[in-house]
């Protein structure tokens, strides 16, 4: 039988506390249960069969910090994610944002990039790509190097063309890409108007004033306590009647600013700030 | 907000059984025989894990909220449990349960092909509620399940498992039941929830 490796909540604390000290991170406001198992499964990776032996190794900074980052956060990413979501932005937000002259458009935690381009390629088919700015943000720099890159697997193509074509796209998905080598090649046109940053939203300010931010499953890794506090940092990015959208399966309903947030689509968690 | 709430709640409420039902492949006639013997007067909570397609609409909570008394409700990121509803994992997320009774979700990798994946549930539950918890793994075609059930046995939790030769496609309940040393129930789907309210 395989040995089963378990970590106590104490040990879970320690970790917190050690890879804040020696590798500057803070995961302290990550929801436990996700945390408890990616530490779970760095320590097989590692091939650490106690926490001691973790302990050990974390110590002895056998990682970067970036490396830890990486293996702690949870990046999963398509395009067109949730293909309604896209396809309420197209017919009923579009309309809002064309009427402003020049449209800021934040990614909070824009992972390897498949977001922005899906929005890119619904922007660029109703015009208003050259007018649009998309700030592209992640705590990870590696899958911002990775976003900046637009490389993709050809094999995720085949499920990302039936959520475009859902997502009320006019061409065809393969218009935008050149595959090689089992790669696609996202057009470069679609980047022209990204900027990518690395940002922690966490302890992060206000860059600038935003007419729409998509942040979609980031808050299933937060402690409610930090939820709060990005919320509250969303609604200061905001213009008045800006639009913020979480995650299908998130909420903002229970959180201290929900006063300050008009509910646009509850089922798709689209919400608007008021003025 | 969401804290203070569960955490009031959490207090006003005795600790009460969580039975998870796992299935894949065959298991939906299980899961509503399974749901029809319910009666109103449930006394623990239910949350039911189905492998299924990541785009599947949440139709399904609708559909078996007509085929049973009590409560059916589809999961989001913090939903807490509370006893006499039956809880639905959604398509694509990984589900797992806090400490203080909420439910989170988790987008990390695939484990034995499947998001949701019954053998990350079953470690999440059982770490957190011990003896409290009830696993139930129906017809599928994979072993997902197998290695989730381990840690359900060594935290003292129950497993109950349908008959593999009854069920439609018998892997993975064979796989629980060859993974672990004895489980403690091997019965027909038609009496899986009577031997499962047993313990509630």
């Amino acid at each position: 039988m395989e040995t089963l490796v378990e970590i106590s909540e104490n040990e879970l604390d320690d970790f917190i506390q050690l890879s804040n000290k020696l590798y500057g991170l803070d995961f302290s406001g990550y929801a436990m249960e996700s945390l408890r198992r990616r530490v779970l499964r760095l320590m097989k990776l590692k091939s650490c069969d106690s926490f001691t032996a973790f302990k050990y190794f974390l110590t002895n900074h056998e990682l970067s910090d970036d490396d830890l980052l990486n293996e702690i956060t949870v990046n999963t990413t398509e395009m067109f994610r949730d293909a309604e979501v896209f396809k309420f932005v197209r017919d009923e937000i579009f309309g809002v944002l064309e009427t402003y002259p020049r449209i800021n458009i934040w990614h909070a935690g824009c992972s390897t990039g498949e977001e922005p381009l899906s929005l890119a390629i619904l922007l660029k088919e109703r015009g208003l790509l050259r007018r649009s700015v998309q700030y592209c943000t992640d705590i990870n720099s590696e899958v911002i190097a990775q976003a900046k890159k637009g490389i993709y697997e050809l094999k995720e193509m085949k499920e990302y063309s039936s959520n475009y074509i859902k997502s009320g796209g006019e061409l065809s998905l393969s218009d935008y890409y050149v595959a090689n080598y089992g790669k696609v090649k996202m057009s470069s046109e679609l980047q022209d108007n990204m900027v990518f940053t690395k940002h922690n939203l966490v302890n992060g300010t206000s860059f600038n004033q935003m007419h729409m931010i998509m942040c979609r499953n980031v808050f299933i890794y937060l402690t409610t306590a930090q939820q709060n506090k990005v919320l509250r940092l969303f609604i200061d990015s905001l213009v008045p009647r800006g639009y913020l959208i979480l995650g299908a399966k998130e909420s903002a309903v229970f959180s201290t600013v929900l006063n300050e947030l008009e509910i646009v689509n509850g089922k798709l968690k689209i919400y608007r700030k008021r003025t | 907000m969401a804290n203070s709430r569960s955490i009031e709640k959490e207090h006003s409420q005795e600790p009460f059984k969580v039975a998870l039902f796992c299935g894949s492949s065959g298991a939906m006639d299980v899961l509503e025989t399974f749901l029809s013997a319910i009666d109103r007067g449930l006394k623990a909570a239910i949350v039911v894990l189905l492998h299924r397609k990541a785009t599947t609409q949440d139709y399904l909570a609708r559909y078996l909220g007509q085929k049973t008394l009590v409560n059916v409700q589809a999961i989001e990121h913090g939903t807490l449990l509370e006893k006499g509803t039956i809880y639905m994992v959604p398509a694509g997320y990984h589900c797992l349960m806090e400490k203080n009774m909420t439910l989170s979700l988790d987008l990390s990798e695939k484990e034995m092909f499947s998001r949701p994946s019954a053998d990350v549930s079953l470690e999440s539950f059982s770490y957190n509620l011990k003896e409290r918890l009830i696993a139930i793994i129906v017809s599928g075609a994979n072993a997902d399940g197998a290695k989730g059930a381990k840690w359900v046995w060594k935290r003292n939790g129950k497993i109950i498992v349908q008959q593999p030769e009854e069920a439609s496609i018998g892997t993975m309940p064979m796989a629980v039941i060859e993974a672990i040393e004895t489980v403690d129930h091997i019965v027909p789907s038609n009496e899986l929830y009577t031997t499962a309210a047993k313990y509630f």
